[in-house]
């Protein structure tokens, strides 16, 4: 016989009902999470719309979903199972939170939310008859995990002509509804893409008191932004900016900001508002300010000219310097033709280099990856190369090793083209090895190039190199020059050995750094690794030229061993790595807290710095950290700001291309009140400092009385 | 001690957000992966090239994954695509710090209770893979062609539910992907949102 269907139904129910929950009135029970149904009215009046709210009261740390839930989770939902002729509304949806789940964002609440519906009855419905409200709830409870829920809720309401509102909940539905997005009126929004982020513009109205001090976007939908990755808040001129990374995967076609925009304070009295902003044409990057952008292409060729003629003094170029030198001296006594080719090699080495790094920034930059010049030295792999091959070319220099000694009787071809070699590669290394020294000249000839179309950035580049070779190509095409370097003789092995003391000196610098990138552990690795490579070196240096096979072997064996045991301890596995530290006075530096500062009145000095720079080292050293300066500072008032770029940062180099700068050190000095902040030169004196914070005197005292009558 | 707290807080919050950012779009090439599945078997994306292929991001504590599996869905898919020469990759990137891991062992029995159907299972315990694509929920879905290309990317499908009774309603947008590729038709959405639990990964 077959079943009638009703069985049939609540047989396939029974099992639901069972594992889910119950239908009645009172909160249901679900793990970490609990559900109820609330009337705002004691009553339901025909006709009329009335409000009920979904309470969800969730376990400390746990969360429920928005209605757009994020990189994860799902949005809670309700089925309506209403009496004929009610109708209800959508889930009216108080602004979320971001919630962290690293390395995802989440959109949802926490503790507690009321979720309002509101729902309309008939009115054909009579006095003095009940009627049951019913829905379905279903929601998603996440902490680390997630934990499916579901509810059968229910009221029982009267009907009556007249409802008051049920004290018992009045305020709860009242501040419901006062975080309820609203709608902006006198503030003017705007937004378009720039490069890889949305910028919305927020403009406030005139009568608008308090200053915003964050601004959060919430997407209406899943695909239109990136969620995960932090948005900027940025005080702009008259107005506030707030960018917001693009997706890495879009969906659908984004052409209106949608969503909803949450302020602190707050939007006058209004927390949070519903936007749909549509997006206008991308724009560029905002144009460079003075004096990168009035820089003439003949002004920056020639300062990239004079920049790199300085970079041949500079701490990090020096050691190669050294390396020339000795090969200058060393072909002096050959024929001029070969030192002129020589001369040119080394150039051209130089010159490639440049363009190589220039190409690949260009490259970079096309793709609208946020790298700068000094990229290279922020990864540990090429820090801890680098320190093993000036270390070798170290003890190469020491004596430890020779290289090619019983080669001394081969063809002179051989090593003329061995010499060849040399000189382009030697180009290429001076050349890799200087880009992260900035020096003084090349950080505005950098920045020009960074926001000029790519035949004028590689024509800078190009002067920067050949201001670098320049010295070379004099001493190689002047005799005259040459004549006055010195005979050779005895002097100069122990010049050679000499020389080698930079070097160590470089390996020092770059284990420090590091040190900074990965840590103790990291330095220790690299230090176990050296020590193998010398042992390596010197076993081949001291038996690899024995007149015997046996030793001979032995000894070009336990070298390669030794050698590859030491590559192996040095470099560096993954890239796991602690940020720098600052001093007690410095703090990290971000946008938000020179905002923060200059919002208080306070002058905020901003070090635009990384390990790897000397630069910015010497200056950090002897003027940033003297005593009188740091005094200076403290009477001031001034927030002293640090940005480490020891390790690549997007936010520190898009701060920087703003500035027009692509390298470091910047020194840039904010006032209160004034838009753009004043550059200090790349070498900093102790007078140059001072003389700038002058300025920071008056407006610091003029604006502190009045932040005063600011809500903090 | 504070001051270092919030550095080392803010380094790793640097971390995260570098790490979400990665994101196989559609569009672009499938990077390589090599992962060891619980047979102990060693997976290589590479190694399948010249067929279609379909990672699916798989965590069996998770309600919309059950959802799929519970109502015999994915079974299904990867019965008929596999049939017709698919490689379906099921990877579980959830870190063993999560009580949702599940060891090759117990692993093997869930496949075997589920009947699941895919070419492999395979861990990615430490995230990497994961991470690499940018797998957000379980599940997330990514389709790929013979030559390596993703020509998929998102949801399985349309219903962003743990609710069995919508997937017969649901447009599945895998199935369809792979159903218009193979016809040499271009596919007609090649992302969609990917809806679901977290991947439980490594923090």
């Amino acid at each position: 016989m077959p079943m009638p269907p009703t069985l049939r139904t609540l047989l396939l129910l029974a099992p639901l009902v069972a594992a889910t929950n119950v239908v009645q009135a009172a909160p249901v029970q679900q793990p970490h999470s609990q559900a109820e149904l609330i009337a705002e009215r004691v009553a339901v009046v025909p006709g009329e719309t009335f409000t009920v709210a979904l309470r969800l009261i969730l376990q400390p740390q746990w969360h429920v979903y928005w209605k757009n839930p994020g990189d994860s989770g799902m949005a809670t939902r309700i089925e309506w199972a209403l009496p004929n002729g009610f109708e209800a509304g959508a889930i009216q949806w108080p602004a979320p939170l971001r919630i962290p789940l690293p390395p995802l964002v989440s959109y949802g609440y926490e503790n507690e939310v009321w979720l309002l519906t509101d729902l309309r009855a008939p009115r054909t419905l009579r006095s003095g008859d009940n009627v049951r409200i019913a829905g379905k709830a279903d929601w998603l409870v996440c902490k680390d995990i997630c934990l499916p829920a579901s509810a059968r809720l229910e009221l029982s309401l009267p009907v009556a002509n007249a409802a008051a509102t049920d004290p018992t909940h009045a305020d709860a539905f009242a501040r419901t509804r006062g975080a309820l997005p609203g709608t902006l009126t006198d503030w003017k929004l705007e937004a378009y893409p720039q490069g890889q982020h949305y910028v919305l513009r927020v403009q406030p109205p005139r009568t608008a008191s308090a200053r915003l001090r964050a601004l959060t976007f919430f997407p209406e939908r899943e695909g239109m932004v990136d969620n995960a990755r932090p948005q900027e808040f940025v005080a702009a001129s008259g107005g506030y900016e707030l960018r917001i990374p693009l997706p890495g995967q879009a969906i659908g076609q984004t052409t209106a900001l949608s969503g909803v925009l949450v302020a602190q304070p707050g939007f006058g009295t209004l927390q949070a508002a519903t936007v749909d902003v549509p997006l206008q044409a991308a724009r560029a990057a905002p144009p460079a300010p003075a004096p990168a952008s009035t820089l003439g292409l003949a002004v920056a060729l020639l300062l990239a000219l004079g920049g790199g003629l300085i970079l041949n003094l500079m701490p990090c170029v020096f050691p190669v310097l050294a390396i020339k030198i000795l090969g200058v001296v060393q072909q002096a006594h050959g024929n001029a033709h070969k030192l002129r080719e020589h001369g040119l090699l080394f150039a051209s080495g130089v010159v490639l280099s440049f363009w190589a790094i220039a190409g690949l920034l260009l490259l970079l930059r096309g793709q609208g990856a946020a790298l700068g010049w000094g990229y290279q030295l922020q990864s540990p792999l090429v820090v801890t190369g680098l320190a093993l091959l000036f270390f070798v070319l170290g003890l190469n220099l020491s004596g430890v090793f020779q290289i090619g000694l019983s080669l001394q009787s081969a063809a002179g071809a051989i090593r003329a083209r061995g010499a060849h070699a040399d000189a382009l590669l030697s180009g290429l290394l001076a050349a890799l090895v200087a880009t992260p020294c900035t020096a003084p000249f090349m950080g505005a000839a950098l920045g020009y190039a960074m926001v000029q179309p790519a035949l004028h950035a590689m024509l800078v580049f190009t002067a920067l190199a050949l201001g670098m070779t320049a010295p070379y190509l004099a001493l190689c095409f002047v005799p005259a020059l040459l004549r006055r370097l010195p005979r050779p003789g005895p002097w100069m092995e122990s010049l050679k050995q000499l020389l080698a003391f930079p070097l160590y000196a470089t390996v020092v610098w770059l284990a420090w750094v590091l040190g900074l990138q990965t840590g103790i552990d990291g330095v220790a690795r690299l230090l176990g690794g050296l020590l193998a490579v010398a042992a390596a070196l010197w076993a081949f240096g001291r038996w690899s030229s024995s007149r015997r096979a046996g030793p001979r072997l032995a000894s070009r064996l336990a070298a390669f061993a030794l050698g590859v045991a030491g590559l192996a301890i040095a470099l560096p596995q993954g890239s796991a790595g602690s940020a720098a530290r600052s001093g007690p006075a410095w703090q990290p530096w971000s946008e938000a807290a020179v905002q923060a500062s200059l919002a208080e009145g306070k002058a905020v000095f901003v070090d635009f710095t990384a390990a790897w720079c000397v630069t910015c080292q010497v200056n950090k050293k002897l003027v940033l950290q003297s005593e009188e300066v740091e005094q200076r500072f403290r009477e001031l008032g001034v927030t002293t700001l640090r940005a480490d770029w020891t390790n690549q940062d997007p936010a520190i180099t898009a701060a920087l291309t703003q500035m027009s700068r692509s390298g470091v050190p910047v020194y840039a000095l904010h006032l209160p009140g004034r838009d753009a902040p004043i550059l200090l030169p790349e070498v900093l004196t102790r007078s140059i400092v001072l003389r700038a914070l002058e300025g920071a005197r008056k407006p610091v005292s003029a604006k502190l009385s009045f932040t005063a009558m600011e809500p903090s | 001690m504070k001051t270092f707290a919030s550095l080392v807080l803010c380094a790793s919050l640097a971390a995260a957000a570098g790490a979400a950012r990665a994101n196989v779009a559609a569009g672009q090439s499938a990077p390589d992966f090599t992962l060891t599945d619980i047979r102990g078997k060693p997976q290589q994306l590479s190694a399948y090239k010249g067929k279609y292929v379909v990672l699916e991001w798989f965590n069996s504590e998770c309600p919309f994954v059950q959802k799929h599996y519970e109502s015999g869905n994915m079974q299904g898919l990867q019965k008929k695509y596999g049939d017709k020469g698919v490689v379906w990759l099921t990877i579980n990137s959830t870190s063993p710090e999560s009580s949702n891991y599940r060891d090759p062992t117990r692993s093997a029995d869930i496949v075997k209770s589920w009947k699941i159907h895919s070419a492999a299972l395979a861990l990615d315990p430490d995230g990497k893979v994961g991470q690499t694509y940018g797998a957000r929920t379980t599940p997330h879905m990514w389709v790929i062609d013979p030559t390596g290309k993703v020509i998929y990317t998102g949801g399985i499908d349309d219903k962003p539910t743990f609710r069995i009774s919508d997937v017969k309603d649901a447009r599945n947008f895998v199935a369809e992907a792979l159903d218009e590729a193979m016809a040499g038709k271009p596919v007609s959405v090649p992302a969609a949102a990917p809806y679901g639990c977290s991947v439980k990964y490594k923090y």
